[in-house]
């Protein structure tokens, strides 16, 4: 113990950890990024965006090209122009794929007039299964507020946690600390999602409790937003039900596959004008 | 080359690799932690103090970018050089089982602890289960990763490494 004590880098160390552990437990709840934090980020994001893209890029060029096996291996120059030709199509893709998703956007906003978005794009997740948290580059200078949903065209995404200048930090609704009063939409049942902790097929997916005990709830049940709470809006799609619950086997009422597909998150859009989205916890 | 724009250049290529490779590019879900093995390995090659650095900035750059609260990963990540640098000077630099025995132990560790954070924090999972279907693939495919990195690391720091090592060719 006295050479623990005798050894000032470990001692430093240890209390470095501490320190940091202490930081990490004051910062996990609702806080305002700090102007060095917003600046720090400000500078990655530009790198970051870079490297979300020509990752993209890459691994979809090297997709393209496992999927290739008829090509003639021995003709060099054939190689090289179907090599080229793949890169094109693989650009052209991007693009038509890209182009397919904003118009389903667009076709979103359009189905909901009342409502104000700004579009940005997922520049960077979270290590691991522990936390769907990731980074999107849109911030307050796009009029992003903390706590503002997040949606795509296919549903709620989820919301935005902490907000810097040109970026913004937005936990998954699949996050096991997210919670969001949804309904049955068929039924009109009122209840509540959260994020399941899991790995492999069972990651990102989500939880429906507190339905009344009388809940008529079947397979294939759209989930939806109720509005209760004022945090998100009323009637977006949260998910699918995959398998009901019954009464007394488990605690949850039903297992639901989240209308977003998480794991090809490109896209989204932040919902503004919804009242005081700033102050609510 | 010099260690510091190794170091510099690791901690950038590692928060990409983290943040949008392994979340598109992974095994059902189980991805490996490219800078949890970039740091075990930077501590194997350079001391617990180098190692700790590494850690602590490459970690604090993940909360501040990715995560959702400042240090814990940067905690995590330090703790984690600190311990790694233990080997340091004690075995030749081109040995990658221990490199990787300690990033696969690192890598299980942090997991572990994230899940008690998680279940302390009010989260209900199956906490042996999840142990055992995510933390040790994950442990194995950051160790696998670890000895990649290492060999990068050794040719990047060859000379700082060989003034340590003379004996090794």
């Amino acid at each position: 113990m006295r050479n623990l004590f005798n050894n000032k880098p470990l001692l430093i160390a240890i209390v470095a950890v501490l320190l940091l552990l202490l930081l990490a437990a004051l910062t996990s709840g609702s806080r305002t990024m700090s102007f060095l934090e917003s600046t720090v980020g400000v500078v990655v994001q530009p790198v970051q965006s870079f490297a979300s893209r020509a990752s993209d890029a890459i691994i979809s060029f090297v997709e393209n090209l496992l999927n290739t096996t008829d090509a003639d291996v021995e003709n060099q120059k054939l190689k090289i122009q179907i090599t080229q030709l793949q890169q094109s199509l693989s650009e052209m893709e991007a693009v038509k794929a890209e182009n397919e998703r904003l118009k389903a956007l667009l076709s979103f906003t359009e189905s909901t007039p009342d409502l104000t978005y700004a579009t940005g794009t997922v520049i960077g997740r979270s290590q691991g299964i522990w936390f769907d948290t990731f980074t999107i580059n849109i911030g307050r200078s796009s009029g992003v507020e903390k706590n503002m949903p997040v949606v795509n065209a296919s549903g709620l995404v989820g919301r935005v946690t902490e907000v810097a200048a040109t970026w913004s930090k937005v936990t998954a609704v699949i996050d096991s600390s997210m919670s969001v009063s949804v309904m049955v939409e068929r039924t009109r049942d009122s209840g509540m999602v959260r994020g399941l902790l899991e790995a492999g097929s069972d990651s990102d997916k989500l939880e429906l409790y507190f339905l009344p005990a009388d809940s008529d709830l079947i397979p294939g049940d759209r989930i939806v937003t109720s509005g209760i709470g004022g945090l998100y809006p009323k009637g977006i799609l949260v998910g699918t039900v995959l398998s009901v619950s019954r009464s007394g086997e488990s605690d949850r009422n039903a297992l639901v596959q989240p209308a977003v597909d998480f794991r090809h998150l490109e896209e989204l859009m932040v919902v503004k004008g919804l009242e005081s989205t700033e102050t609510t916890p | 080359m010099n260690k510091k724009l190794v170091a510099f250049i690791a901690i950038l290529l590692c928060l990409e690799l983290d943040s949008t490779v392994f979340t598109r590019v992974n095994i059902a879900d189980i991805r490996p932690d490219a800078m949890l093995a970039a740091t075990v390995s930077f501590a194997i090659l350079e001391g617990s103090f180098s190692g700790a650095v590494f850690g602590v900035i490459g970690g604090l750059l993940m909360d501040l970018l990715f995560g959702a609260s400042l240090g814990l990963y940067g905690a995590l990540y330090l703790a984690a050089g600190l311990a790694a640098g233990f080997f340091y000077k004690k075995f030749y630099a081109d040995n990658l089982i221990v490199p990787m025995a300690a990033a696969a132990a690192a890598g299980f560790t942090k997991d572990l602890l994230l899940a008690l954070i998680k279940l302390i924090g009010g989260a209900r999972f199956p906490f042996a289960g999840l142990l055992l279907r995510y933390a040790l693939p994950s442990a194995v495919m950051t160790a696998l990763l670890c000895a990649l990195i290492h060999i990068l690391f050794k040719r990047l720091l060859v000379r700082q490494v060989m003034r340590r090592h003379p004996g090794l060719h």
